[in-house]
């Protein structure tokens, strides 16, 4: 029963029967209203202005890419693949293989060569801590690249399984007198995106696919040329058999074409897909170069080495693969505080933008290049240097670098008699600390005192190595005590290479 | 058994009538007898010998057989017939044995009218029957009967059957005698009230069957007439009012009940040819199942114990009921189907129990409420609505409830398929688990609940499995509407609440997802809560609170059985009612039903011994705490977890919770404010740990959305009761009749929501699952037994997933895509960690080699799904550095198969039962302290699958055999009548050296204990049935005082 006062509205009411309040306490009790009313109203309230932040999920989940990268001191195993590369001496691609171990326990691994044989030939390797071991191909298969009816290469793709430790592998590939050092894929990825390549004449480019799972591949392949977008027959449903690599000659695909970024994507089964460019010197520098293919488009890109030597040309390409046109930002930093504005370019959708950088920098400065997508869609970015000096001449692809890390690694580059450069960009929000350690694979002790450079927020540094009497071909070893971007660059008289080297996470 | 004197010694039979009954003349009307059967009649006997006295019919005979009355009615009779005779009967002997007692009478008498004592006959009624006996040659004919108060209301113009006996008169209740009726027909059977029976048809059938008394003397006379070749009319224009007696004599006692609904079942079985019994007799006993269970929900457990009890009862006079039968179908002339056309299709018990409550509101209106205020019209207005709006949320809900009912409900997460009985049975009383590497420890309880719930259907686990996932709806409905029913006060408002329930997206979106365990919760939660309320003493409880407590700690039991986190449930439910006690009163209410809830829990823990002796220490992904839902405050606030939900829809319910708190007062408000507060305990459970703590692995969250459901669904029937009640009258226009408004919006918008998932007929559960798309798995069990391993988002991993630390679910099975005797996973053991930690290796991209670490556990395929099943709509993909790893193993196969999984074979695989020869044998690592290492560089892809029964395997050998159960040593193996050397491959399985050739029998020596823990479980079931049984005996003492 509810009893009201005539002169009162019921924001509260009588309850007689001592059961309703439940606690069957005698009298007449009051519900008030008011109080159940603010506390849900205040509830809400807070819960919606709590819901507006971000939940803090763990950092780590995010941390993981496709990415080449070091592995933990606690991994059981890993697997590293070189698709690019052939067993026999004076080849297309000359192959060694570089096992470094960073770690402070020895690891074992096995260099596993697809050659097209049912079981890969094998080279179990010891590599004790803090060292390097090379295994030329040839050593271990003698197969020689065969040439099959559809135009593609048949030739022995790398499988390097490192067990514990912290274990990296390069290879270092050398064709005639020029030379490229690169690191292998830390595993497959359904798409491969090379932003840089071209087939004009007298160059020769080569994209290296390696399937060693069990199950076949079949990929398809796309080309954003100077003339729009290519699909040749050739070039869709290529099946990589299971255990095997197969190299697809672009410059015969897509013929003639000043730019040329490719996609590679797998309809079934899995593969690793890197890049080779060679010139005669017809209409770029001769030389030899190497490139990882990126496994995705990202938002913005870093290339830590920049040098504009007399004779060369520095060309940064960037491609947007997606179905909508984009847009990016390239700032250069030159290292002297020179000031060069920063260029927004258009990518159109499915379409490659050519950045001439070296046009943009005076002679012999040294520089960053920065791309930063100010557009909708992620691009790839990839940078083409070529040089026509009497020394250190050649051509280099240098695969941009998406993240930075505290440590970077560079397995070493074996019987290089040359010199050797490792740039460090800090693009972060403090100054850092960084150090270069290097290991020579004869000698298991580090140096006792690693080189260090202080870098500003913005600065970019560099480690000499030939100043600093550290052989080119040892294992190198940046750490820092904060986020930094680091690349080497190889030079010798018979040519160059840039290496992005592979992070620690 | 009976005296048979005549009252005055007379002889009754006429002295003219031929022994051979020539058939009179039709200008002589023939003699009738009249029976009147009394049995301490009332004041209404005389009304029924006036009515008898002024028949225009000249030659009927009265006589009176009064049976058992304590006073003599003869002086009552002679009063108003002083020609009639009365005879009297001691004892109870029934109406069909006090009719029969005229059958000495009846000679020379053509005609029988038999008579209850509270009838009132037309004047011209005997002479009409007369005349249509003779007209349509009819065996027996019955008159019209109407109400006796009011004769303008019709109560039956002869009566129907359906299939399984039950009466049905197709008059609604209270309706109108306009003629509509009148006409003559043949009909199935007419009532003993008034009925006139040719004399020598009833002689030859025997008269009535004493035994069908109670209930169902006229329709077996009537029936073995129908079956002798007799016909059975009703002339309508003969009237008879009928006062109904009986029921005021207490007739609706619950002996008579059980013993009508045991004659009715009697007649069927006597009735009925062997071959339509063979038809009959398996429905009825489903209807009965479902009678029961309708009828234990709404608290007529008298009516439940009929239902079931009438069919046990024949059961056990099975003899005395074939003997009936025997007689019964010797006089048969005509075939089953000749009667199909007076029965009714369908169960004639729910076209009563629709009419009857369909129509509430007409007998509410003959109770005389026609003066209610202008308010009270209105909401009485609304009652219909409430009651379409209830018809049409059942029917769309079988609507939307098709595909799953006649297609099968698919193997989605935890809706995993159940194998027979038996071997459900059979996982149960093992002693060992077979569930990710195995363990000895107990098997869950669900497993004899999910068999006990097969055993009525015959075994069909298939269908009980059905009935659990669709049922669970209607069943929670119910339990909302008896959980609110005490506080909104009257049936409208308790429907709307029961409504509110039942159109909540949760029960969809677990149906969706593949959540047994909180849909179960869903279900029977309502009740708990209700039960914990009323042992805490807001609400007077239906029994004693000995029996409410024992009967909520077997539900809490159940419930626990299925879902483990269900105390906790209770729990929180509990407490919102205490933390809601500072805003609206009730301390001592919430303190007394946290305590309720923790016994109860308590109870259920000791019930359910051993299987939560597991529990402390388990990891938490064992007992339900497997899931990080990425969820906002919106999308847990509209209940949408799943794919329903969705769009405004889902803000429905909320927005109609808070009239409640707008417009009611007093108790309803303070139960609003708990209700709400329910609400958001609900929510917080769920919402918070997604917030604030993503990383915490928490139960599904359609558990504690249940709780917000039940929360939300009483405070929207508490506000409809308030509206119906006229509690917004009391308030000026202001703030609150916009509320209303919106509250009816919401109402409207929750019921489009659930109209639109009723669309697929699946509520959007996949129509296919990964049990069907990877069925081809079971037939690779030829090549040696093997597991699969499932890794991915524990939303859409089937059964109950183990989890990393990184939040990655895995799952094994074995043999194929697992049923439900892997549900209920047993607690990780150090078998089970080193499978985390390979998938932990995986995620983490520290391992290229999955297949040789997981070989020694008999791994052959690994499956990554990123749907709960084939084109599901629920989606989670795995972590990148899952998927990205899983891709980079190096002997691992991918094959092809559905979008939405990705499969992978084990290159380096071995049998789950197999042997390792020659070097490969010595070389096997054994005991090693780090498993994953030992198995990273071992090969067993050449070892060799054993053959043959576990117990007995083919010949093989010599070498190690390898047994990939977690390493126990209760584990034996024996070859040549010889124990084997036992050893720890891997430190991690059972392997045994087998010196020679020679067959291997591998057994499990711990079954014993096994056997003891089952009988310590019974005896405590045993125990609490007992208990209950005692206390029902001391209630009914009580109640007989």
């Amino acid at each position: 029963m509810v009893v009201l006062a005539p002169d009162r509205r019921p924001e509260v009411a009588a309850v007689t029967d001592p059961a309703d309040y439940g606690g069957g306490r005698r009298g007449r009790r009051w519900v008030p209203r008011s109080p159940v009313i603010i506390v849900l109203v205040a509830a809400l309230v807070a819960a919606v202005a709590l819901d507006r932040t971000e939940p803090d999920r763990d950092a780590n989940a995010a941390a993981i890419t496709d990415a080449p990268a070091i592995p933990g001191a606690d991994a059981l195993s890993v697997s590293w693949y070189c698709p690019e590369g052939s067993a026999t001496d004076d080849g297309r691609a000359d192959e060694t293989v570089l096992v470094a171990n960073l770690g402070d326990e020895d690891a074992t691994a096995v260099v596993s060569v697809f050659d097209g044989n049912d079981e890969p030939s094998r080279e179990p390797v010891d590599v004790p801590a803090r060292s390097q071991v090379d295994v030329e191909l040839n050593e271990v298969t003698d197969q020689e690249e065969e040439l099959l009816l559809d135009g593609t290469i048949a030739g022995p793709g790398v499988m390097v399984e490192a067990f514990g430790g912290e274990v990296v592998v390069e290879h270092a590939i050398t064709r005639g007198s020029d030379f490229a050092v690169g690191p292998c894929a830390r595993g497959a990825a359904p798409e491969w995106f090379f932003a840089a390549g071209t087939t004009v004449r007298g160059t020769e480019l080569m994209l290296s696919l390696f399937n060693p799972f069990g199950d076949d591949a079949i990929v398809d392949l796309t080309f954003l040329t100077d003339t729009g977008v290519q699909t040749p027959e050739g070039a869709e449903a290529l099946i990589i058999p299971r255990r095997s690599r197969v190299s697809v000659p672009l410059h015969a695909l897509v013929q003639r074409q000043a730019q040329v970024a490719t996609v590679v994507r797998t309809r079934t089964g899995r593969v690793i897909a890197e890049q080779s460019l060679a010139s005669d010197g017809s209409e770029i520098a001769q030389g030899f170069a190497l490139s990882l293919g990126a496994t995705d488009p990202a938002q913005s890109w870093t290339l830590p080495h920049g040098s504009m030597p007399s004779g060369s040309t520095h060309n940064v390409s960037v491609a947007n693969f997606t179905d909508n046109g984009s847009e990016a930002q390239v700032r250069v930093d030159v290292d002297d505080g020179g000031r060069v504005e920063p260029q927004t370019v258009p990518v159109a959708a499915r379409s490659v933008t050519v950045v001439d950088v070296g046009g943009l920098v005076p002679v012999d400065a040294t520089y960053t290049v920065g791309v930063r997508v100010t557009g909708e869609e992620p691009v790839v970015v990839e940078e083409l240097v070529t040089s026509t000096a009497a020394t250190a001449g050649g051509l280099a692809l240098g695969a941009g670098v998406r993240e930075p890390a505290r440590r970077w690694a560079f397995a070493g580059a074996a019987g290089l008699d040359g010199d050797a450069v490792v740039s460090v960009v800090n693009r972060g929000s403090r100054p850092v600390t960084v150090s270069l350690t290097a290991y020579a694979s004869d000698d298991a002790e580090a140096p006792d005192s690693p080189s260090e450079l202080e870098l500003d927020v913005g600065e970019r540094g560099s480690f000499e190595l030939g100043e600093l009497d550290i052989g080119a071909d040892l294992v190198l070893v940046v750490e820092a005590d904060g986020p930094v971007f680091a690349s080497r660059l190889l030079s010798a008289a018979t040519g160059r290479s840039l290496d992005p080297g592979i992070p620690g996470r | 058994m009976t005296t048979g004197n005549l009252a005055d010694g007379r002889d009754l039979r006429p002295p003219e009538a031929p022994a051979a009954e020539p058939r009179a003349p039709v200008s002589a009307p023939p003699p009738v007898l009249a029976v009147v059967v009394t049995h301490d009649p009332g004041a209404w006997l005389e009304r029924t010998l006036d009515s008898l006295a002024d028949q225009d019919y000249p030659r009927l005979t009265v006589l009176v057989v009064d049976v058992g009355s304590d006073l003599d009615p003869t002086s009552r009779v002679t009063a108003v017939l002083p020609d009639a005779t009365v005879r009297r009967v001691p004892g109870d002997v029934g109406f069909g044995a006090a009719v029969n007692e005229a059958l000495d009478a009846l000679a020379g008498t053509p005609f029988l009218l038999v008579c209850h004592d509270d009838v009132a006959l037309d004047p011209s009624a005997v002479r009409l029957l007369i005349e249509e006996a003779y007209r349509s040659n009819a065996g027996v004919v019955g008159p019209k009967l109407v109400n006796a108060d009011d004769p303008h209301v019709l109560l039956e113009v002869g009566r129907a059957i359906d299939r399984y006996g039950a009466p049905h008169t197709g008059i609604e209740p209270g309706e109108l005698d306009q003629e509509q009726h009148d006409a003559v027909r043949d009909v199935f059977y007419v009532s003993s009230a008034t009925m006139l029976v040719r004399a020598d048809l009833f002689r030859e059938l025997g008269g009535f069957d004493p035994a069908a008394y109670p209930g169902t003397e006229d329709l077996d006379l009537c029936w073995r007439g129908r079956l002798a070749g007799a016909r059975v009319l009703v002339a309508p224009d003969a009237r008879v009012r009928h006062r109904q007696a009986a029921s005021e004599r207490g007739r609706e006692d619950p002996v008579t009940v059980r013993a009508v609904a045991r004659n009715r079942v009697r007649t069927v079985l006597t009735c009925y040819s062997s071959w339509s019994l063979v038809r009959v007799v398996p429905v009825g006993l489903v209807l009965a199942v479902g009678e029961a269970g309708l009828s234990v929900v709404t608290r007529r457990r008298g009516r439940a114990r009929a239902a079931l009890g009438a069919w046990w009862s024949n059961l056990r006079r099975f003899g005395t009921v074939r003997r009936r039968r025997r007689k019964v179908q010797a006089r048969r002339r005509i075939h089953d189907s000749e009667l199909r056309e007076f029965q009714v299709r369908g169960s004639a018990q729910l076209r009563s129990y629709l009419s009857h409550h369909l129509h509430t509101e007409e007998r509410l209106r003959t109770l005389g409420e026609a003066g209610r205020t202008a308010v009270d019209v209105a909401s009485t207005g609304a009652r219909q609505p409430v009651a379409l709006a209830s018809l049409a949320v059942a029917l769309l809900f079988l609507v939307g409830s098709r595909d799953l009912m006649f297609g099968g409900v698919p193997a989605v997460g935890s809706l995993a398929r159940w194998p027979g009985m038996f071997d459900l049975l059979d996982a149960y009383a093992s002693g060992w688990r077979y569930t990710g590497m195995g363990s000895a420890v107990a098997a869950p309880p669900a497993f004899v609940l999910m068999a006990g719930l097969a055993t009525p259907l015959f075994g069909a686990v298939a269908l009980a499995r059905t009935l659990v996932v669709v049922g669970a709806v209607p069943l929670g409905a119910i339990g909302a509407y008896r959980f609110a029913r005490p506080y909104v006060g009257s049936p409208t408002p308790a429907a709307v609440a029961a409504m509110a329930y039942a159109v909540n997206p949760v029960p969809r979106n677990a149906i969706a997802v593949g959540r047994l365990g909180p849909l179960v919760l869903y279900a029977l939660g309502p009740f708990l809560v209700a039960m914990v309320v009323r042992a805490a003493g807001d609400a007077r409880p239906s029994v004693s609170r000995t029996r409410l407590y024992l009967g909520l700690t077997a539900l809490t039991a159940v419930t626990t059985a299925f879902f483990g986190p269900a105390p906790l449930w209770l729990l929180a439910a509990a407490a919102a009612v205490l933390v809601a006690s500072p805003l609206v009163g009730g301390v001592l209410l919430g303190l007394r039903m946290v305590a309720v809830a923790a016994v109860a829990s308590v109870g259920a823990l000791v019930l359910l011994f051993p299987w939560p002796l597991e529990f402390p220490g388990a990891d938490g992904a064992a007992l339900g705490f497997a899931f990080r839902p990425d969820l906002g405050l919106s999308e847990v606030l509209r209940f949408q977890t799943g794919p329903s939900g969705a769009a405004w829809a889902g803000w429905g319910l909320l927005a109609a919770a808070v009239l409640a708190l707008a417009i009611a007062t007093g108790r309803r408000l303070a139960w609003a404010g708990r209700a709400w507060m329910m609400a958001l305990v609900g929510f917080a459970a769920v919402w918070v740990p997604a917030r604030f703590a993503p990383d915490v692995s928490v139960p599904a969250p359609e558990a504690a959305l249940s709780l917000a459901a039940l929360g939300l669904a009483l405070a929207i029937g508490l506000g409809a009761a308030s509206l119906l009640e006229g509690d917004l009258r009391r308030y000026r226009f202001g703030w609150r009749q916009p509320v209303v408004a919106i509250a009816g919006v919401g109402v409207v918008l929750a019921l489009v929501g659930f109209a639109a998932d009723s669309a697929d007929g699946r509520w959007h559960a996949p129509s296919r699952d990964w049990d069907q798309a990877l069925g081809f798995l079971r037939a690779e069990r030829a090549e040696g037994g093997f597991r699969v391993l499932w890794i991915g988002d524990p939303t859409v991993l089937p059964l109950d997933p183990a989890i990393t630390g990184d939040g990655v679910g895995y799952v094994l099975t074995r043999n194929g895509p697992g049923d439900a005797r892997e549900l209920y996973r047993a607690p990780e053991g150090d078998a089970d960690r080193v499978v985390g930690d390979a998938v932990d290796l995986v995620g983490e991209q520290r391992t290229s080699r999955l297949g040789h670490l997981v070989a020694p556990m008999g791994v052959r395929y690994i499956v990554v799904p990123n749907r709960s099943g084939p084109r599901s709509e629920t989606v989670a993909f795995p972590p990148a550095g899952v998927a990205a790893g899983l891709d980079d193993q190096t002997d691992l196969l991918r094959l092809g198969t559905d979008p939405g999984i990705v499969l992978y074979e084990n290159s380096a695989w071995a049998p789950t039962r197999a042997l390792v020869e020659g070097d490969a044998a010595d070389e096997l690592p054994l005991e090693s302290p780090s498993p994953l290492r030992a198995a990273l560089r071992t090969d067993l892809a050449g070892s060799e699958a054993l053959s043959g029964p576990v117990t007995d395997s083919a010949p093989t050998g010599p070498g190690t055999v390898l047994w990939s159960e977690a390493y126990d040593t209760q584990w034996e193996a024996r070859a040549g009548g010889e124990t084997l050397d036992q050893v720890e491959p891997f430190g991690l399985t059972n392997g045994y050296v087998l010196p020679e050739r020679g067959s291997v029998s591998i057994t499990f020596q711990g079954q014993v204990r096994r056997y003891i823990e089952l009988l310590v479980q019974a005896a405590l079931w045993l125990a609490l049935a007992l208990a209950w049984w005692y206390s029902r005996r001391i209630d009914d003492r009580r109640w007989r005082r």
